[in-house]
This record gives C-alpha cells, structure tokens and sequence, in this order.
C-alpha cells in the first residue's frame, strides 16, 4: 500500500491517579495508510473513544508519538496544534451539531472558525455544494430539530469535509441510527473515500460496519490491539480471543459435544457458491456432520467458519481432512478447544 | 382607605409624580442595574465555566476558588445591609450618595455575583459534544466562548436576562427606603410612613402589573430565539 497517513508509536493513555487509576491504552502501534478506510472495532470500554481521540489530540496521550500527515502532533504546541486539526475531522455518535444554526449556518462553521477562507457568500456556496454532496439539497435552513438522525448525520458530515480535510474520524457514527439509515451513512462515507480521496477511520462495536466499508481493521480489547489486518483475513480466521469474540459473538458454542474428531473450516472469500460438504459426499462417500456455521459476505465473497464433525471410521476421517485441506481458499484445522 | 383625603392625595401623584416615578422604577432602578450587572457578570460567569478544572481554558484553582468566594459573599450580604454600606461608594462612581442616581451602584453590586451564577449555570448547560467538536476543528477557546457557548446558551441567556431584571425590580423598589425613586419609594413615603394606605395598594398593583409585563415579555422573547422549539 501507499504512504502512511497516520502513524500512532507506543502510545499510553491513563486515567487518574493511584487506586482510581485507569489504564485505557496500553503500548498501543497503528499505521494508517492514506487513502483507505480503517476500523477500530472494540466492544464498549475497550478504549476506541480515547483511542481516536488521541488521534487529533482532543485526549492528550500520556506516552507516545502521534504523526498525521507528517506532523507529529504530540511535540505540537497548542496554537499549531489547532492550526494542524483543521486538516483532520470528526463526526460523532451523537451528530454534535450547533442546535441553534441552520444545517447551512452549521456547514460554515468550520470556515468561520479558519478566517483566511473567505467572504459569506463564498462560503454559503461551498455550504451548499456540500448540502448537495450529501444529499441534502433542500435542507440548508432547516434547523437540526427539524432533521431527522440520518438527516443529522449527513449535515455533520457535511460539515465535517466543508475544510477539505485529510482525515475523518468516524467515532460510532451510526450507533445511533436504524439499519436501513446505517446503510446509507456507510455508503456515503464510502463514496466520500473513493471520490475525495478522504482517509476514513471508523470506530464501531459493529462487526457489520466494519465488514461494509473498511479494508483494514484493529481489534481493541481492555486496550490494547490484539490484532490487526486485511477484513477478509481477521474476519474469516480470527486468532486472538478477543477477535473471535468479535466475529462470532455466540462463541461457537455446541451444547452437546459429539463425540468424533471436530474440524474448522475458514472460508477466505474464494469458494463461495461451491459445495463442499455435498461433493465429498457423492464423490467418496463420506459424510460429515455440520455442528455450526457461521458466514458472512463481505463485499462480494463469503467468509465465515463451520464446524464439521468426522466421521467415526478414522481412515475416513483422514481422507476428509486430506480433502477439505486440498480446497483453494479453505482452510482446515482439527480443533480442540471449543468451549463447552 | 377610600376617603376624601386619601382620594385627594392619590389623584394628586398620579397627575405630578406617576410619571417620573414609572420612568424611574424601569430605566435607572431596574434595566440600567440589569445591563450594567449583565456587563461584569457576564465575563465572570464565562470564566466560571472556562476556567474550571475541565473547562476549555482551565485556570490556576486559587484564582478560581477567589472567584467563587468573592461572588458567594457578595450573594449572602442581605440587599438593605449592602445598600446602606455601598451607598456612600456612590459618590465616587456617579457623583452623589442620595436619589435614583446614587441607588444604581449598590443595585449593580448587589447584582452582579447574582447574574455571574445565572451565566455560569446557562453556559454549563451546552452540550460538551458539540464543544469537543468545536475543538476537534481546531477553534481557539475564544472561539468556542463567542460562537458555541454563548450562541448555543442564548435562550437561557434571555430567560435568565428576566428572572435578574425581576429579582432587580424587587431591589430597586426596596431602595425607596434609602431615597431612592419610582414606585417603591412612593409606596413607602406616603403609605408606609403616612399611612395613606390607598396609594400603598395603588403602588403595589402598579409595580405587580409591570412584573407580569417583564415576565410576558421576557417568555415571547426567550420562545422566539430558541430555535430548538419546532
């Protein structure tokens, strides 16, 4: 990939002194490529919040190097500090907008804020090219109690690229919205990626956020980065604890443990459409037992995991596992560790 | 109550002093004392909320912790007690220490701590989101004071711009006692002091009727600038 755009070395973040104090970040490393779109799923406590706040130092770190677009924030002082925000966003789970201005009057404010960008009326007219970007063309003196969440959250978006930033920070921008709203806040996000060129970072607790938009993820838990990677990779093939928690929040949890040798298949998004189970079966005559399955699609290939138990007959089984481990984009492994 | 004299003396105020003394009782003793009170609180009552531990500007705690004090004390000196010390302190701000004129000081003293806790509690009523957006797109803590705080905060701005003119009214008319003008001192000079107890009540009614204007006024002014409201 391309350059790095946000570049975060050992950072620590604690709260509080003595009995009170809280470690919410823990050596934490993180390298954002310019151009995509990066998510940091956690469950709630984790540290997303802080983590991303750290990132335009609305939270100060307590160790660490942050650098986005070259500049190293954290040796930053206050003044240039506001000066090196103006190059980054932010949009919030809870919209965040001035409630007694127009969506149009809210666009212009970050134009207001950085004086050197023009008249009124150069600024209304970029207000209103975005209002148009964001699909909401009619509603530039509306007021936010009038919009919708959807709605809400389009205007700060809105005003969130009115300065033509780098970076979006995305801190649980649809954990307040329906599905169907989701969607399309997701969608636009994603067009605002590919047509503005906008690095995106995106904290969420949903999986189905991050299998939507991102490229690359970081799981967050209790602090630190368990691990990170390509979607596809940590989704379809979890190896921490924390990420299989994650990706399959039931656990793969099978009540009655059969006896036989189990196997996890992982599906990494190239034999979706082709069936597996059934052709082993008519071709060699061997059936398996499905204990769970759990997929997903993420853009347009399959990922997930099933179990599979063997049969009792052990060259069978081994004949199984010879030809589940033959298949391109699968990969299989006996387990052992399934919880109860 | 209702007798010839009483009649006499009633119809006689109200044809050489009514005026003045509503003139009085709303320009010098009560919106005068509001702006001018309005003018020092105001920026305390900011820095009240700025300048706190987690306030986008934090200042040293002893500066705050003098702040607090000084404007609690100056809120628990009763109204006739500070009146009667400040009054003399008149003469040095406007020149006298008797009439209308002289009353606006103390009325100010007595106000301002008042008004800076009404600031402080309806700009620490803005949401802290919208304030860490604010920041999040570099704006100075000037900044966020002149565009978020106060604009966002301007209902309750207004709303509470009337609950201190109210609570000024109430002083002023008390400052009658110490020869001050309007209707509070009518009230107490021929009423209280001559027992005309006719323009007493006619005063009174007077000043309630202005109250409820305020207050009217205050609440169509508060609903229309608050654009929360659909």
């Amino acid at each position: 990939m391309g350059e790095t755009i946000i570049r975060i070395e050992h950072l620590c973040k604690t709260f509080g002194t003595g009995d009170g104090k809280v470690e919410a970040l823990q050596d934490i490393d993180l390298e954002i490529q310019k151009g995509e779109i990066f998510g940091i799923i956690g469950l709630s406590g984790a540290g997303k919040s802080t983590l991303v706040r750290c990132i335009n130092l609305l939270e100060r770190p307590t160790s660490g190097k942050v650098t986005v677009n070259g500049q190293e924030l954290t040796a930053l002082k206050e003044k240039d500090l506001r000066k090196a925000r103006r190059g980054m966003s932010m949009i919030f789970q809870g919209f965040n907008l001035l409630m007694q201005r127009t969506a149009l009057q809210n666009i212009c404010f970050p134009l207001e804020l950085n004086g050197l960008r023009g008249e009124k009326n150069w600024r209304e007219k970029r207000a209103k090219e975005l209002l148009e970007i964001v699909g909401l063309p009619d509603k530039a003196d509306a007021y936010p109690v009038q919009l919708s969440g959807g709605q809400k959250q389009r205007v700060a978006i809105a005003r969130a690229l009115a300065d033509d930033p780098k970076v979006l920070l995305c801190d649980e921008a649809t954990s307040a919205l329906d599905p169907t709203t989701t969607q399309s806040i997701l969608a636009l996000l994603k067009k605002i990626n590919r047509e503005m060129g906008v690095t995106v970072v995106v904290i969420t607790h949903e999986m189905r956020v991050v299998e939507q938009i991102c490229d690359r993820v970081a799981i967050l838990d209790h602090g630190v980065i368990q691990e990170q990677g390509d979607v596809s990779e940590i989704f379809s093939n979890p190896k921490t604890e924390a990420g299989r928690r994650l990706v399959m929040p039931n656990g793969e949890k099978i009540h009655v443990l059969p006896a036989n040798r189990l196997v996890r298949l992982a599906f990494n998004g190239t034999t979706s459409g082709e069936p597996i189970i059934a052709t082993l079966a008519a071709q060699q005559g061997i059936c398996l037992n499905i204990i769970s399955a759990d997929t997903r699609t993420i853009g347009d290939k399959s990922f997930g995991t099933m179990v599979l138990g063997l049969p009792e007959d052990e060259t069978e089984a081994a004949r199984a596992l010879i030809y589940l481990r033959e298949i391109p984009g699968v990969t299989a492994e006996e387990v052992t560790d399934l919880v109860q | 109550m209702f007798s010839e004299k009483n009649v006499q003396l009633l119809s006689d105020i109200v044809h050489n002093d009514l005026l003045t003394a509503i003139f009085e009782t709303i320009v010098p003793l009560t919106i005068l004392p509001t702006l001018l009170a309005f003018l020092i609180g105001m920026p305390l009552g900011v820095l009240l909320v700025t300048g706190d531990k987690r306030g986008i500007r934090p200042l040293p705690s002893p500066v705050m912790q003098v702040l607090n004090i000084v404007i609690n004390l100056l809120r628990s000196v009763p109204f006739l007690i500070l009146l009667v010390v400040v009054l003399p302190l008149s003469r040095f701000f406007v020149g006298t220490s008797v009439g209308t004129k002289a009353i606006i000081v103390p009325l100010t003293i007595a106000a301002f701590p008042f008004v800076a806790r009404l600031v402080e509690t309806s700009i620490r009523e803005v949401d802290k989101g919208v304030i860490e957006a604010a920041q999040a797109m570099g704006a100075s803590p000037m900044q966020i004071v002149w565009k978020v705080m106060i604009p966002e905060a301007k209902p309750a701005l207004l709303s509470n711009f009337f609950v201190a003119l109210i609570t000024i009214f109430g002083y002023g008319a008390m400052a009658g006692i110490l020869g001050g003008g309007g209707l509070g001192a009518i009230a107490i000079n021929y009423g209280y002091y001559r027992r005309r107890d006719l323009v007493m009540w006619v005063m009174v009614v007077l000043l309630i009727i202005l109250v409820q204007i305020f207050q009217s006024a205050g609440n169509t002014i508060t609903k229309r600038s608050d654009k929360r409201i659909r």
